[in-house]
């Protein structure tokens, strides 16, 4: 497989990181940033809309430049802000404004709960790779909500990756919390949704979800 | 904030119509959703199947089958017709041959699907059945959900093997004149295929006054190429403009 060249992308974040804007890496699945990224594999960040314009200077000055063609026909709804993307040597930075999913019905881009939104900031973390690497990212629990909704609606299925990620994280989070995040997504569905993750029945997840009567 | 997983289970909405927004959704986990213009009704799953039994006993109650029970209907093909039902006289039990009967088919022109009137065996359908051609299998269709192509006929073969035609009084349904079938065009292929073309069948023959019920594929496919030709053009310039 191809692979983004290494140092672009700890060049860019270390760009990032040392000039105190605010970010959040939403992914990092199966920990392919920065060492195994695949060409043309978005790295998806998370960036509050009032300061964009600090960061979109940052990385014009480093020499990126944005792809004015990037979700070009997608259709965002309820306030959500269109995609920016930023490229550089293979580095393809996808920028978002707000946590958000496609709808399940013609895939138009709706924001998350603003208390998910404000948990995100709020609650961020910053995860050490080694001495050179280094990112802000969600909490886990936010990360674990996010990865549950992005399976549902933007991938509709569950990957190995996401998997693997999602039960590395049922050890790590504080379950109230999620349960109260999660049924401002999932309604009534919560319980039943949990409960399926617990006994790892992720294929029956998005089947149950759309036929599910309990409301 | 919305819930994302909304499904619209119908969409009647029209500018020209008495409400100019009908729509029924599922917010999955939360309520059912009924808008009528700037109002919404929320409804639990049971409380909304128990508002449609209501909304179909009205129905059956205002007679505006003449006589005959809505039950006995396809739910998508009397909201097909809804408009022209006001304008119903009669409907009337006829026989007629499968040859005369005629099918819409519908056809792809680029990503466009438009549509042409044909006899029976020329259908993708019965060619399917007759073992000449699987152009059936990717065949678009619009009144069925969660089944597959070859199933659904091959279902239906099957019952109309073992239970005859018509079964549960659900015929093959024309308007006024025409031949063309309205409803039940997969039983008239099935019949076609078992019987063959000079086999005579009973349909139901639904007679409006005025011409609304009339079917204009010329005009509809002009329609439609016009809109999808005109949606390429703004696409284009719109990218062109934010190069």
């Amino acid at each position: 497989m191809n692979l983004v060249n290494a140092q672009e992308i700890i060049n860019t974040f270390n760009l990032l990181n040392e000039s105190k804007v605010n970010y959040i890496l939403l992914r990092n699945i199966d920990d392919k940033i920065p060492y195994n990224q695949p060409l043309l594999s978005d790295i998806d960040i998370l960036v509050p809309k009032k300061n964009f314009n600090v960061i979109s200077n940052l990385l014009i000055k480093a020499s990126f430049y944005e792809n004015k063609n990037h979700c070009i026909n997608d259709i965002y709804l309820y306030g959500a802000d269109k995609h920016r993307q930023f490229i550089k040597n293979n580095v393809l930075l996808d920028f978002q404004f707000q946590l958000m999913v496609r709808s399940l019905d013609a895939g138009q881009w709706i924001p998350l709960d603003q208390k998910i939104q404000k948990s995100a900031w709020e609650n961020k973390r910053f995860e050490k790779i080694n001495e050179e690497f280094g990112f802000w990212t969600l909490s886990y629990n936010d990360e674990f909500l996010t990865l549950v909704v992005r399976s549902i609606f933007d991938k509709r299925e569950f990957q190995e990756g996401y998997i693997k990620r999602i039960e590395e994280l049922k050890e790590k989070i504080y379950l109230n919390d999620v349960i109260k995040k999660m049924e401002l997504v999932f309604f009534k569905f919560t319980p039943y949704l949990l409960e399926m993750i617990d006994k790892k029945d992720y294929k029956n997840i998005i089947k149950n979800y759309i036929q599910f009567k309990g409301y | 904030m919305s819930n994302p997983a909304v499904i619209t289970l119908d969409d009647t909405s029209s500018k020209k119509g008495i409400f100019k927004r009908f729509t029924i959704e599922d917010n999955i986990g939360e309520s059912l959703h009924l808008h009528v213009d700037n109002m919404r009704v929320d409804f639990t799953i049971e409380e909304f199947l128990e508002f449609s039994q209501m909304i179909r006993k009205s129905i059956k109650e205002l007679d505006i089958l003449k006589g005959y029970d809505i039950d006995k209907f396809d739910e998508y093909f009397l909201k097909q017709c809804a408009d022209y039902l006001p304008n119903l006289i009669k409907i009337k039990k006829e026989k007629i041959k499968l040859k005369d009967l005629l099918a819409i088919s519908h056809y792809k022109f680029k990503d466009l699907t438009l549509q042409k009137i044909i006899k029976l065996n020329e259908t993708p359908a019965y060619k399917f059945l007759k073992g000449e051609n699987n152009e059936f299998l990717d065949y678009p269709q619009f009144n069925y959900f969660g089944i597959s192509n070859e199933e659904r006929l091959l279902k239906l073969k099957e019952s109309i093997e073992q239970n005859g035609y018509p079964y549960d009084e659900r015929y093959i349904i024309l308007f006024n004149g025409e031949n063309l079938i309205r409803d039940g065009q997969h039983r008239a292929i099935v019949l076609t295929y078992l019987y063959g073309l000079d086999y005579d069948v009973e349909i139901l023959r639904f007679y409006f006054k005025g011409n609304n019920h009339l079917v204009n594929l010329k005009k509809s496919n002009f329609k439609k190429f016009t809109i999808w030709f005109l949606k390429k053009v703004y696409r284009k310039v719109k990218r062109y403009i934010k190069q």
